[in-house]
């Protein structure tokens, strides 16, 4: 019914295993094992007033705890949900409402947001942002699960960029583009999905899955150019994860393909198939 | 597999009891296998008619008629299908792309579009289609791709781009587009026939025809429809009598375009106009046309979805 805009995973809980986010603002908690799934609205909207300028663009967990969830909106809200209580619980507005949220990300006490047109903020309190620009377009946003304040971001000719937010002014790593292919042709570049590999420190390792049906790892440790970068399907890579123990990632495209790839190979495990339209989130617990 | 049990259960009976397919003669297997047709029907014959004298013996006690299974009635129970009091679906679909459309604040107008040398049969389908649908215009393609089309097209204030595609000489695809973002749907084009070679056919008026959308049942079929319905003008005039029809069976979707006259109140006249054409949806893509780029929202595979015959998804 409503276009999918981010699952997260949650260790089983007797009641709701996945929060969905949906075009109408809505945070569905869904329970696998009993195929229930509840609709939540914030407390102050009634159904009849969830419009599509409510579209949950981006979600993320608190800070390495699984019981708050900050969910952002086309039209720049941030809104704070518990998950145990089920209820809305803070909101703050964080753009106006003309850039969308790419990423959301909290570390501590600072909330991350990164909209399209390239605006990553920092907010360690409501009212004071620290704010510095990744690039014109940008398609993705990832906080690092692990490190503190470290943000990864990509679009639009706008290549992988690994942020740190104690200095802003440059990223701390970016990557090169690959070489010219076998015509000597530039290969453009589109990120179009970024998963970071659990684990792997301050200097991260990271997969990225391009507009240009191809994905490739990033080892910031070892050089700027993928480690390897494989073909996938022809469509979009439009998302990404990886397993809790960094053996294994899934890239799912924007016409319904999914594939399993073993991280330090790349070779594809197996596909998954079943879906009616494109995959636009994927999670994996643990 | 209940059905399919009882089918091969019943033809091995009918091989176990007719000796015809065993004969290898062909001749002389053909006149016996003929013998038995004619037979096992003065059976069926007779049977219906033990039947229904049984049935006007018992009169109100009679048991009721039965029904024969066909593939709408043992559908498979689709997921997605809408529940007509679904507050949030309904509310998803209020404020859906066409939602402009349905508020009343835009009107209509569709540009008619195809690929830059078409053949005979797919200027009549254009210059047909055109006819059928109020306010449309018909432009040459010249060598346009379809992206620098798209906003050319807004600019020019259109709400709808039809895009029709020929093979063999034959329209065979129509790609319709909803601008300014709408979603853009990719059919398969089947079976036309143009007013001409219809008997009795009768001539298209400019009255706003009504517009009836039969069976789209599914969150996707009802999105499809909702894109259907935006192609005509809000009011129809009813004093024309046209009807344009959208049917869906098993994801096939049939165009008919119809006068009618209602002879009394039970029984109405149908004089076909335009063009009769079958659409069968390939898929639906969200946004504007972007076939590399885009997601989709629906998308047929073949392998994944055309597994059971009882399985539709509009």
């Amino acid at each position: 019914e409503n276009d999918m805009a981010e699952v997260q995973s949650a260790p089983s809980t007797p009641v709701v295993n996945l929060w969905v986010g949906s075009s109408l603002g809505i945070l569905k908690g869904v329970s696998i094992s009993a195929r229930v799934c509840t609709n939540v609205l914030p407390g102050n909207m009634t159904l009849s007033e969830a419009d599509k300028s409510r579209e949950i663009c981006a979600m993320c967990w608190e800070h390495q705890s699984k019981d708050q969830l900050y969910v952002g909106l086309r039209n720049g809200l941030v809104q704070c949900f518990d998950c145990a209580r089920q209820v809305f619980t803070a909101q703050c507005e964080c753009t106006d409402g003309e850039e969308c949220f790419v990423g959301l990300g909290k570390h501590e006490n600072t909330l991350i947001t990164c909209t399209d047109r390239g605006s990553l903020c920092y907010w360690p309190q409501q009212e004071h942002k620290v704010e510095c620009c990744v690039g014109r377009q940008t398609s993705v946003m990832h906080a690092s699960p692990g490190e503190m304040l470290q943000v990864a971001t990509g679009g639009r000719e706008n290549c992988l960029k690994v942020w740190d937010g104690r200095n802003t002014t440059a990223p701390v790593f970016q990557a090169k583009n690959v070489r010219n292919d076998s015509l000597d042709l530039r290969v453009p570049v589109w990120v179009s999905s970024l998963a970071f590999v659990p684990n792997t420190g301050a200097q991260p390792t990271l997969v990225e899955g391009i507009a240009h049906h191809q994905v490739r790892l990033y080892d910031t440790r070892a050089q700027r150019r993928p480690v390897y970068s494989r073909d996938y399907g022809e469509a979009r890579i439009t998302a990404l994860c990886v397993s809790g123990d960094g053996r294994y990632f899934f890239a799912g495209t924007s016409v319904g393909t999914m594939a399993r790839f073993d991280l330090r190979k790349g070779g594809i495990v197996n596909h998954y198939k079943g879906f009616a339209g494109g995959v636009s989130s994927v999670v994996c617990h643990q | 597999l209940d059905m399919a049990r009882t089918l091969t259960a019943s033809r091995a009976l009918q091989r176990l009891r007719s000796s015809s397919s065993a004969v290898k003669n062909k001749l002389r297997r053909q006149t016996l296998y003929q013998k038995e047709k004619l037979n096992r029907n003065k059976e069926k014959k007779e049977r219906k008619k033990k039947r229904n004298e049984e049935a006007k013996k018992m009169g109100d006690q009679a048991p009721p008629k039965e029904v024969p299974k066909t593939l709408e009635n043992t559908r498979v129970a689709e997921e997605t299908t809408v529940d007509p009091e679904d507050l949030e679906t309904l509310q998803d679909e209020k404020t859906d792309e066409m939602a402009s459309y349905f508020d009343r604040l835009t009107a209509p107008k569709v540009l008619i579009i195809s690929i830059t040398k078409t053949s005979l049969k797919t200027n009549i389908f254009i210059r047909e289609l055109s006819l059928c649908i109020p306010n449309s215009e018909v432009r040459l393609r010249r060598n346009v791709p379809l992206k620098k089309l798209i906003p050319e097209a807004m600019k020019r204030s259109f709400t709808d781009v039809l895009v029709v595609n020929e093979d063999r000489k034959q329209p065979n695809g129509l790609l319709h587009i909803h601008l300014p973002n709408g979603p853009t749907a990719h059919f398969k084009l089947t079976n036309f026939r143009r007013g001409y070679d219809i008997k009795g056919h009768g001539r298209v008026t400019s009255h706003q025809p009504e517009v009836v959308l039969n069976n789209f049942c599914t969150r996707v079929g009802h999105t499809v429809a909702r894109m259907f319905a935006a192609l005509f003008p809000h009011d129809p005039q009813f004093q024309g009598r046209r009807v344009v029809t959208f049917h869906n069976q098993r994801d096939f979707i049939f165009f008919r375009h119809h006068r009618y006259i209602f002879r009394s109140s039970k029984k109405v006249g149908l004089q076909e106009l335009g063009p009769r054409f079958t659409l069968k949806l390939r898929s639906l893509q969200k946004g504007t046309f972007d076939s590399k780029y885009g997601d989709y929202i629906w998308l047929h595979k073949r392998k994944e979805m055309d597994t059971s015959r009882k399985r539709f998804h509009l």
